[in-house]
């Protein structure tokens, strides 16, 4: 008999967080965040490991460094991080979204130009591979008042719906990369303790 | 800072201590440089190489013994780290005098420092490349699946086996030898599970504080001169191995040099 009570998770807040919890309880795990909790630590017990909920880009980090066993992360972020440290152990098929290229006119660039984006990597990899010239404009957050205020014509950023984008009468251009939620180890505490397996076959094999 | 210079003593000694061991073992200290032209140190097993092809083929009696100590070039990172190495005559298998000098640190406390519990893992190239060639893998998608492995991509290579070898999918997570030996035996032509049951009789086992000794044939050792068994062992709990090593096979200055050697991580090692 497994025990799950020294299993950390780390889990990306915002969408990933939202949607996961029917996941987990299919998968026959406790859910070990208290709702309405402005904690970010929650312990496990036997039954169930524990979780952190931590911002998307840090979740590797923390698996990396052994702080936490298991992530649950954007694919998006993986990809600009880079997956060194960390094992991607699964695919969780929610937080379906996309990384876009997007503009005021809906027209492909032209010429040099300069793009806003919190994605270095993925954006300068797109704009390689398509053999633009472009500046990137390095912002964290709030990309599409760049084209608004005139800082960047385009934006590289995610979405969903589309609907952030429409509001701000911004037209997507072009699906740069799919991403979603997917799994990932420690890669000692993979091999190290089996229970990070189990909770891993757990919660990939309860997807249908 | 009182606290600090105490541990730093600490961690001196227990590092002079577990030299001591290698030097009673026969090892010899081979100085390396960490920097190299514009490369830095990322790994001793070449250093040590590099350092020891000044000397023509004949200077050489096998097995040679030797290690090298520093800080090597991680993730972004500079961490000291201690390693050993057996270079043996090509037709010797190198891994016998490694993990006995392995099984002698553990039995005497000198790995893990404290009291942890042990889990030994072990992975095979040769295996691997074998066993997917008798179920008839073209060689690049042999390759790939080792990129993958290599790379971390987990859930793409295991799509690429459940596709093809459903059955081989346990051999690609830790397993217990006798599970593995099970599976291998079942599989056509038995030679494979004769090569683990001779491989796993050598591992570090039977010492009453390493309760799990695993098979797992998705770790593939992080350089490319590993060439068939590699390993790595981890105290439950800690985020990085203490030890991580195996079997070399390396081409440098028109000759060949094969081995067998594994690497302590020190932060690991003290934090253990």
């Amino acid at each position: 008999m497994e025990h799950f009570h020294d299993i950390r998770v780390a889990i990306a807040k915002g969408r990933i967080l939202e949607q996961l919890v029917p996941r987990w309880t299919k998968a026959h795990l406790p859910w070990p965040i208290e709702p309405e909790s402005r904690q970010l630590w929650f312990s496990g017990d036997d039954a169930g490991p524990g979780a952190m909920i931590v911002r998307g880009p840090d979740v590797p980090t923390l698996v990396a460094r052994g702080a936490a066993d298991l992530g649950i992360v954007g694919t998006d972020l993986l990809v600009e991080r880079g997956i060194q440290g960390v094992l991607e152990v699964g695919d969780l098929d929610l937080a379906e979204c996309r990384v876009v290229l997007a503009g005021t006119s809906g027209k492909r660039p032209d010429g040099p130009f300069r793009v806003a984006s919190k994605y270095q990597k993925i954006t300068r990899d797109y704009l390689d591979r398509n053999h633009f010239q472009a500046d990137i404009v390095r912002l964290s957050g709030s990309l599409e008042l760049a084209p608004l205020i005139g800082l960047a014509a385009y934006i590289v950023d995610i979405v969903e719906t589309g609907e952030t984008l429409r509001q701000h009468r911004l037209i997507e251009i072009e699906t740069i990369m799919p991403s979603h939620a997917c799994l990932i180890a420690n890669p000692a505490h993979w091999r190290a303790k089996p229970e990070v397996v189990t909770i891993r076959d757990r919660l990939v094999q309860h997807l249908a | 800072m009182k606290t600090w210079m105490a541990q730093a003593r600490d961690q001196f000694r227990q590092t002079s201590a577990l030299i001591g061991q290698l030097d009673q073992k026969g090892f010899t200290p081979v100085s390396t440089a960490p920097t190299h032209d514009t490369e830095v140190r990322r790994d001793h097993t070449l250093a040590i190489i590099e350092r020891l092809a000044s000397w023509s083929p004949e200077a050489f009696e096998y097995p040679l013994k030797v290690f090298s100590t520093g800080p090597v070039f991680a993730h972004g990172t500079w961490a000291e780290s201690l390693d050993v190495e057996v270079l043996e005559d090509p037709m010797v298998d190198p891994e016998a005098i490694i993990f006995d000098l392995l099984t002698h640190l553990i039995s005497e406390r000198f790995i893990p420092p404290s009291n942890r519990d042990l889990v030994f893992v072990a992975g095979h190239l040769g295996l691997l490349r074998t066993l997917l060639s008798q179920s008839q893998w073209p060689p690049e998608d042999i390759s790939a699946l080792e990129r993958n492995f290599a790379e971390g991509r987990f859930s793409q290579a295991e799509r690429f086996v459940a596709k093809r070898n459903p059955n081989l999918l346990p051999l690609f997570r830790p397993t217990p030898p006798r599970a593995v030996l099970s599976l291998l035996d079942s599989l056509p032509g038995a030679s494979t599970g004769n090569n683990v049951r001779a491989l796993t009789a050598v591992l570090p086992s039977g010492v009453d504080h390493v309760p799990s000794v695993l098979w797992d044939l998705s770790l593939t050792g992080a350089f490319a001169y590993y060439s068939g068994l590699v390993f790595a062992l981890y105290a439950r709990g800690q985020g990085e191995a203490l030890i991580k090593g195996g079997r070399f096979s390396v081409h440098y200055q028109e000759r060949h040099w094969q081995g067998a050697g594994f690497t302590i991580v020190l932060p690991e090692w003290f934090a253990s």
